[in-house]
């Protein structure tokens, strides 16, 4: 396996998943440190199955990840959460029956302790704008203050790497803005992929910008060398690549 | 060395605890296997088979194959009711179906107890058995293995060569699609566990010469039952064939020989004590249990769950 | 109960004192203010009300349903009979008896959870598979019959029961499992905690078991333990996804549940003094989990309140039964005979339409919304409730004094 450059963060090395016959995952991907980088991509490229294999929920079928110097391939998710990766899958997962200070606060629990938990909760609360709120419960919350709940228990722990899965998927427009700035805001303590259908939120916040299609790495570069690719607005109107004409 | 005569009728024995667990099974494939119903009370309706056929011959004089017909129809329809009573509201609420089915099966225990009495009853069946070496083997389970056949080919012909099973599978597989193209996604799914229960009636009947009919006798087969649809895997009535075979084998096996024995401190005649484990049914039962698990641990989808993705 | 302040601590709030109240108060009574046998009756009921309670603590704070709770308190029972028949005669006391029983339950329960748990079985097929190893214990004692099934003097006997003989050679005849026998520091000799006419010692350590499991319980449910268990129960792929290993708790609180079920068993050896097959049976199992749906299962005191509704009507309603037949033939006749018949399966009756009734109707329980109303009235609990308890009970006592009462 090449040695990835000194300040990647995570390394995803020939990284393959096949479902049946499909091959829904092959990659080689490299994450600097501190950098914020946006996934995109149409429908049924692969970048949820990506982000799973990352996580440890899906087993990968070839390939290695290594993430700090460090082979994670195949580990157990809280194994890896434990390294220092957490996740936010698009439909926002909080516990319904639980308040939104305990939520935060089991988030944060498992790294830090019960008593540090509480005020590291108290202080995640104000940062997603959820301080009036410590006391309701989850399922009262509106779908954007769940995602913004959501978004805060992934990086409550201070994780090195940071995944968010579609972080604005069913916000409004000023929703989605201050989303933005607290992607921004989280990216000085954090590495941060996230995967983004919302052109104007990837413009907000990327500074580099993947194009994944079929499973594969279709392009990658700045926000503004994608636009102005060709092939990328095929890919995403069904033109080109290599799909199968079925009947 | 192994005598000849045990090697036959030990692959007869075989033979018959893979029928039997192909009984139990084969309506339970279609109500969990494939619409993925945990269905608690499926016992009870091969009671209420069994139970068909003992009044149909006793009180009505009815011959006995005549009965069994009767046991499945009079299953499916207390099948088809139940669904539409309770089964229906609970769809997608797996645990809240066992705790609602495991209550119908009670009930249906108290009130059988209720008409009938807590009393086994025995059926008689004319056929005799034949002889092989030192054994003897009853010609009744050969017809059993016959039925079992049948009932299999029954259910393959029903699913994949009528109008009725394409649409019910569709139905199964996704409803609202199937809704969208015009199929009556609720009568879909009354039709088919009406079906299943009516297997488990049939099997019930089938079984009931060979066991006594007893209110409770539901509760010892639905373990072995559900045991089989599980190890059988995705594909309902492949899986159940191969599972019941597997694990008949394993049955009838322990069963037949003994492993070893254990002393133990007591007052026998002649001394010494000793419990012998293996060369009984319970053993057998013990065996296909202990396997079951140790292969769902290697092959947690089952025997034919390769043909789908894991994840 | 998670109470609304939100900090992530379980807090033992006003409603759950009252609660407590509610419940110790008149339960620490009975045996004065009733006849001598209800003491009896209640005791078993409250054994039944400490293995709900196991099951609420892996129901409802760890989302599994197991249908096999029944198969550590069967273990815990014979575990503690065998060992109480063959110590009680040399040591005098069976406090190594009821250590042992719990221990075996509880090892049976860390074999079991780490089989289910860490063989990734899915919940369904988990919950299948605890059921069978119940009904497997059943069949296995059943077939215990015969004079070879000894362990030291006893006897597994089957259906018939676990009972004590005397080795050959000695004559002793068959005895009974002893009943709990303890030499506590400050007792001259060992002390038998029996049900009877002249004791009702056992009663009361049956319902000291109770409460400080309860305690226990909530101690536990309040530590970090009891909050990831909580999280499993809501949404178990998040929690893994937040850092916690969730096969690890699970493990442990299925183990400390199989224990509590253990500790019951063991009870429910020494109240009876025996034990047969039919504590691994089915009607038992179900018993367990229509207790915990009466009452509710997201309460810790949910089941313990069930069980001793249930068994409370099903005993009533078999006690009626009618015995004379109706002297009128005819329809009414029949319909009377079938009512009769009814009533004496009047316990499958009850549970499977409480089971039904529950899951259609009643979610949560009957606890719950009780709950729910003494927390928003409070007053009416503190100045009506209680008082009026404790009237009812003050009467009973009196009159018994006086020979005066009425029933």
């Amino acid at each position: 396996m090449p040695e990835p450059s000194p300040r990647s963060i995570l390394s995803a090395a020939q990284l393959t998943k096949d479902f049946g016959g499909l091959r829904a995952v092959a990659l080689d991907l490299e994450v600097a440190e501190g950098e914020l980088l946006c996934l995109i991509g149409p429908n049924g490229a692969g970048k949820s199955t990506f982000f799973g294999m990352l996580t440890g929920a899906i087993r990968p079928t070839a390939g290695h990840i290594r993430f700090r110097g460090r082979d994670i391939t195949g580990l157990d998710p809280f194994r890896i959460t434990r390294l220092g990766i957490s996740i936010k899958f698009q439909v926002p997962r909080v516990f319904e029956q639980l308040s939104v200070q305990q939520n935060l606060h089991l988030a944060a629990e498992n790294r830090f302790g019960f008593a540090e938990a509480c005020e590291r909760a108290g202080h995640m609360l104000g940062r997603i704008g959820l301080s009036g709120h410590a006391a309701d419960r989850a399922a009262w919350l509106s779908h954007g203050q769940k995602q913004w709940l959501d978004i805060g228990m992934a990086a409550i722990a201070e994780p090195a790497l940071i995944l968010l899965d579609e972080p604005t998927a069913g916000l409004s427009p000023e929703e989605a803005g201050r989303t933005a700035e607290f992607i921004r805001d989280l990216n000085r303590q954090a590495t941060l992929i996230v995967v983004g259908h919302d052109m104007d939120f990837v413009r907000r916040i990327a500074q580099r910008v993947v194009v994944m299609h079929q499973g594969r790495l279709f392009a990658q570069g700045t926000i503004a060398e994608i636009r102005a690719n060709g092939s990328v607005r095929d890919i995403y109107l069904g033109r080109g690549g290599r799909d199968a004409r079925g009947c | 060395m192994i005598a000849g005569d045990t090697i036959v009728i030990v692959g007869l024995e075989i033979l018959s605890a893979a029928t039997i667990l192909v009984l139990l099974a084969l309506g339970l494939a279609v109500v969990f296997g494939m619409m993925r119903i945990i269905n608690l009370a499926h016992g009870e309706f091969l009671t209420i088979g069994a139970f068909t056929t003992l009044a149909a011959v006793r009180f009505g004089g009815l011959p006995l194959w005549l009965g069994m017909l009767l046991a499945a129809c009079v299953a499916g329809l207390i099948g088809i009711a139940i669904e539409r009573l309770v089964i229906r509201h609970l769809y997608g609420r797996p645990l809240d179906v066992m705790l609602a089915t495991w209550g119908i099966s009670l009930i249906l225990i108290g009130t059988i107890t209720v008409m009938f009495g807590p009393v086994t009853n025995g059926l008689p069946y004319a056929l005799g058995s034949f002889t092989i070496g030192r054994y003897q083997y009853s010609q009744y389970r050969i017809a059993m293995t016959v039925v079992a056949l049948l009932m299999m080919l029954i259910v393959y012909v029903l699913f994949h060569r009528t109008r009725f099973g394409r649409q019910a599978r569709a139905t199964i597989g996704n409803p609202e699609m199937a809704a969208a193209l015009g199929i009556n996604t609720q009568r879909m799914f009354m039709l088919t566990f009406g079906l299943g229960c009516a297997l488990a009636g049939a099997a019930g009947a089938v079984l009931s010469p060979l066991v006594g009919v007893v209110p409770t006798m539901g509760i010892l087969y639905i373990a072995q039952a559900f045991i089989t649809v599980i190890v059988g895997g995705p594909l309902a009535l492949v899986g159940t064939a191969a599972a019941a075979s597997l694990l008949g084998t394993i049955e009838a096996l322990i069963a037949h020989f003994p492993l070893f024995h254990i002393a133990t401190a007591g007052s026998c005649t002649p001394t010494p004590c000793v419990i012998a484990i293996g060369g009984s049914a319970f053993f057998g039962q013990i065996a296909l249990l202990v396997f079951a698990v140790v292969l769902l641990r290697l092959l947690p989808q089952g025997l034919t769950g390769g043909s789908r993705n894991p994840y | 109960m998670i109470n609304r302040r939100g900090d992530g601590r379980v807090r033992t709030g006003g409603t759950d004192r009252l609660a407590a109240l509610l419940v110790v108060v008149p339960l620490a009574l009975v045996p004065y203010g009733f006849k001598p046998y209800a003491a009896n009756a209640l005791a078993l009921f409250l054994i039944y009300g400490l293995l709900a309670m196991s099951l609420n603590l892996i129901w409802g704070y760890a989302g599994m349903i197991s249908f096999g709770q029944t198969a550590f308190f069967g273990v815990g029972a014979y575990a503690y009979g065998v060992i109480a028949l063959n110590t009680i005669g040399p040591v005098g006391t069976t406090g190594l008896a009821v250590v042992g029983g719990a221990a075996a339950a509880t090892a049976l329960a860390l074999v079991t959870a780490y089989f289910v748990f860490y063989g990734r079985l899915s919940d369904v097929y988990a919950a299948i598979i605890m059921l069978v190893l119940s009904l497997v214990l059943n069949t296995l004692m059943v077939s215990t019959a015969g004079e070879e099934w000894v362990i030291g003097v006893a006897r597994l006997g089957g259906f018939n029961g676990l009972f004590g003989q005397g080795s050959t050679g000695q004559n002793i005849g068959n005895f009974q499992i002893p009943p709990i026998t303890l030499q506590l520091p400050f007792m001259a000799q060992p002390f038998a905690f029996r049900i009877d006419r002249t004791s009702v010692a056992g009663y009361y350590l049956v319902l000291g078991a109770c409460g400080t499991t309860y305690l226990a319980a909530r101690l536990v449910l309040a530590s970090r333990l009891g909050r990831i268990a909580v999280a499993i129960r809501e949404n178990e792929a998040r929690a893994a996804h937040l850092g916690y290993d969730i096969r690890l708790c699970k493990l442990t609180i299925f183990t400390l549940a199989g224990a509590i079920a253990g500790l019951a068993g063991v009870l429910f050896a020494s109240w009876g003094r025996f034990v047969n097959p039919d504590v691994f049976g089915l009607a038992f199992a179900s018993g367990v989990v229509v207790n915990v749906l009466l009452g509710g299962r997201l309460t810790l005191i949910g089941g313990f309140v069930g069980a001793l509704a249930v068994n409370y009507l099903t005993s009533y309603l078999g006690g009626i039964a009618p015995t004379a037949s109706y002297a009128a033939g005819g329809v009414l006749g029949l319909l009377y005979d079938l009512l009769g018949r009814a009533t004496q399966q009047s316990a499958l009756l009850v549970q499977g339409a409480v089971l039904i009734g529950t899951v259609l109707l009643l979610e949560e329980g009957i606890v719950p919304p009780v709950a729910r109303f003494l927390s928003r009235r409070p007053l009416i609990g503190w100045f009506f409730l209680l008082p009026l308890l404790l009237v009812y009970f003050s009467a009973q006592i009196a009159c018994r004094q006086a020979d005066f009462c009425l029933y």
